[in-house]
């Protein structure tokens, strides 16, 4: 889970587990506050009660002190041209509308915010058609009342609670949702950094120095990041100085070698001519002859051993194409030895195949070459009656040649040393043989270990890919095929 | 025998009883939906004297001091079940209630200000008589020689038809808490007066008794 997530998660978290509280909370508050509106339920009806019976109260009374007299009324004549002309407008269609809509009498509530009481009556003393007018104030504004009545009885009838709880519920879900998505988009640019930094790291463990982390931050992550940087750099550097070291070293030790061994070919060679021209110019004739020849004889061979030295490093620094294929390990060790055992006749020779012994992919000639360079010295290590055991072995995959000699073995510093280039623990050989060996077994896909020893000298393991499938072997010593099997080489030494 | 016969005479009460109150319940409603057509002078007018619909939940928002406002249409066809009318009009009616001298009000709404009308101090049957008289469809408009049905739909408009929750003044938590705060209302369901087949020579002869 990444930091972001779990940033956000713990967010939701600290914010969703208060939910329960706060609700049970705004609840609460929410039933409290909204307790007066009850009250006003009922307040606005005993409003509604009070001020019809004070409308009736005073309509009593106004309709009572007419019948009795006790207040005159404006007359409004059935005849139109006798109206009275200085009452108001809105008096006048009050009376036409009365007239028109055919009622005895008519007690209504006018004027400036309904604050008057008018009554009126059809008919008069000698005019049946007249209209007869009490009006008188109130003595309150009743259109303020009913305003009041009407805001109180529609907030009542609001559900008020429902209300609260929705915009509170979508008002806090918005901020809930703006606040998670600026958690999420602060998380992400917490994260980034650090999320890059490590992706750097991982390109730096894997060998990338050229990698940098884009910086603009000064906090704690951007002077981490700067230090990553730097350590970047300087790893780089050091890398760099590294290379060129350890190139230079390895010209140093080959320039040292070459001018030793070129040394060593030049001296005798000097040496020789020295003594050829003070011969020259000793007393003539006496066994001349001989000693020309042996001048000559020296000086051809060191010519010789510098060119095989020659030969050698330009060996090593080739690379030919390699060409894999198929191939019987067990036949071309096979192989190999019957070639060694001219050269080294004084060795007993011991070849053994795992009967499940794969065939093994790689290049003939890098393979045989391997071959040569291990049985020489294994040979040249035995020396007179010793011995040289070859093996072909399964190893999971892969197949392994192993070989082992009888001789003195490897001493601790030759172990260390053993597939450097350059260097030379034998009496004769430029000690490029095993590098060149080595560097073969890399080419093909494998390589060279150097192992415990069977014979009491030293043990080399060359592994290689192993084929599309085993190699039938069917060998006139055994007679059987795909037994493991030995060969015995010069049995009696 | 007897108890054989006194379940007869059981059976055949309550299928006389559950008769009857198919029959009542179907007169009431016939009764209610009852479309009266009249002519008056150039205008076929229409009353509904077993219909009342300032009544439930309308009639009681009126007594709490709100306006109510009433759409109404009346259409005339030559088919009882018509897509489109031969004749038709609308109306809309704002009815308020004075709390203190228990009157309606009726205000006729329309687009031109000279055919406002209105009338107070109305009880109300008189207040729904009023809006049936303000509802009238020309006699040139009417079919003369083929018979027709009318048919009257009314209907109480919802105030929060014209509102939503954003006001003149954008979205405040004011506006927000009236709007959801809004009763959930039930629309008074109206049922839908009819009368026909009429004759317009049939109407004649009733207005000149």
């Amino acid at each position: 889970m990444t930091l972001r997530t779990r940033l956000a998660l713990v967010f939701i978290a600290a914010t969703l587990v208060p939910l329960g509280p706060t609700i049970w909370l705004t609840t609460n508050l929410f039933d409290r506050s909204l307790a007066p509106v009850d009250q006003l339920a009922s307040v606005s009806r005993a409003l509604e009660k009070t001020g019809r019976q004070y409308f009736q109260q005073a309509s009593a009374q106004l309709k009572e002190d007419a019948q009795a007299g006790r207040e005159l009324p404006l007359v409004f004549p059935g005849i139109a041209e006798a109206q009275p002309t200085t009452v108001e407008p809105a008096v006048l269609d009050a009376v036409r509308e009365f007239r028109d809509s055919g009622e005895k009498e008519l007690v209504t509530i006018t004027g400036d915010g309904d604050s008057r009481i008018r009554y009126l009556v059809r008919g008069a003393p000698g005019d049946p058609v007249a209209v007869r007018v009490w009006e008188r104030p109130l003595g309150i504004r009743m259109a303020d009342l009913q305003r009041e009545y009407s805001g109180a009885r529609e907030t009542v009838s609001r559900d008020l609670r429902h209300g609260y709880f929705v915009v509170w519920g979508l008002l806090v879900t918005v901020i809930w949702l703006v606040a998670l998505g600026l958690v999420w988009i602060v998380s992400t640019r917490f994260s980034r950094p650090i999320v890059n930094l490590t992706e750097a790291l991982r390109a730096l463990a894997g060998g990338d120095f050229r990698i940098r982390v884009p910086n603009d931050r000064t906090d704690e992550i951007g002077l981490a990041t700067q230090a990553f940087n730097l350590t970047a750099t300087q790893l780089e550097q050091s890398r760099d100085r590294l290379v060129y070291l350890t190139q230079l070293a390895s010209w140093q030790i080959l320039a040292r070698k070459m001018a030793h061994e070129v040394k060593n070919s030049l001296t005798p060679i000097r040496l020789t001519v020295e003594e050829m021209v003070a011969r020259e110019n000793d007393a003539a004739g006496t066994g001349r002859q001989a000693f020309l020849e042996q001048a000559a004889s020296i000086v051809v061979d060191e010519i010789e051993s510098l060119e095989r030295r020659i030969r050698a490093f330009s060996e090593f620094s080739s690379e030919p194409p390699v060409c894999p294929e198929t191939l019987d390990l067990a036949t071309i060790v096979e192989e190999r030895i019957a070639f060694l055992k001219t050269a080294h006749p004084e060795v007993g020779y011991v070849v053994e195949a795992d009967a499940d012994a794969p065939s093994a992919m790689a290049d003939q000639d890098l393979v045989k070459g391997i071959l040569v360079n291990l049985l020489e010295n294994a040979a040249e290590a035995a020396g007179e009656g010793g011995r040289i055991l070859a093996r072909v072995i399964r190893m999971d995959d892969r197949v392994a040649i192993e070989v082992h000699d009888s001789g003195p073995g490897l001493s601790e510093l030759a172990r260390k040393s053993l597939f450097q280039p350059t260097i030379s623990f034998k009496k004769r050989g430029m000690g490029l043989g095993l590098s060149i060996a080595r560097k073969s077994a890399l080419l093909s896909g494998g390589d060279i270990l150097l192992i415990s020893g069977e014979l009491g000298g030293a043990g080399f393991r060359v592994i290689l890919p192993a084929g599309p499938g085993p190699v039938a072997i069917d060998h006139p010593e055994t007679g059987s095929a795909g037994a493991k099997h030995a060969i015995a080489a010069n049995p009696g030494r | 025998m007897n108890q054989r016969r006194s379940r007869t005479v059981l059976r055949a009460t309550l299928a006389v009883l559950v008769a009857g109150a198919a029959i009542s319940a179907f007169a009431i409603e016939y009764n209610v939906s009852r479309l009266t057509a009249r002519l008056d002078g150039d205008f076929l007018h229409v009353s509904a004297p077993n219909f009342s619909f300032l009544s439930g939940k309308p009639l009681e928002r009126l007594k709490d001091g709100a306006s109510v406002a009433f759409i109404a249409q009346l259409t005339v066809s030559t088919s009882p079940s018509y897509v489109v009318p031969d004749a038709r009009t609308v109306a809309r009616f704002a009815v308020s209630y004075a709390i203190w001298e228990e009157t309606f009000s009726v205000t006729r709404i329309t687009d031109r200000p000279e055919q406002k009308r209105s009338i107070s101090h109305l009880t109300g049957p008189g207040a729904e008589a009023w809006c049936f008289d303000n509802l009238a469809i020309n006699r040139s408009e009417l079919p003369v020689d083929r018979p027709f049905y009318v048919q009257l739909d009314l209907r109480e408009e919802d105030p929060r038809d014209q509102s939503g929750v954003i006001g003149d003044n954008g979205i405040s938590i004011a506006r927000m808490l009236e709007v959801f705060s809004r009763p959930v209302r039930d629309k008074q369901a109206y049922p839908l007066l009819k009368s026909g087949p009429l004759r317009l020579d049939d109407l004649q002869k009733g207005m000149r008794r």
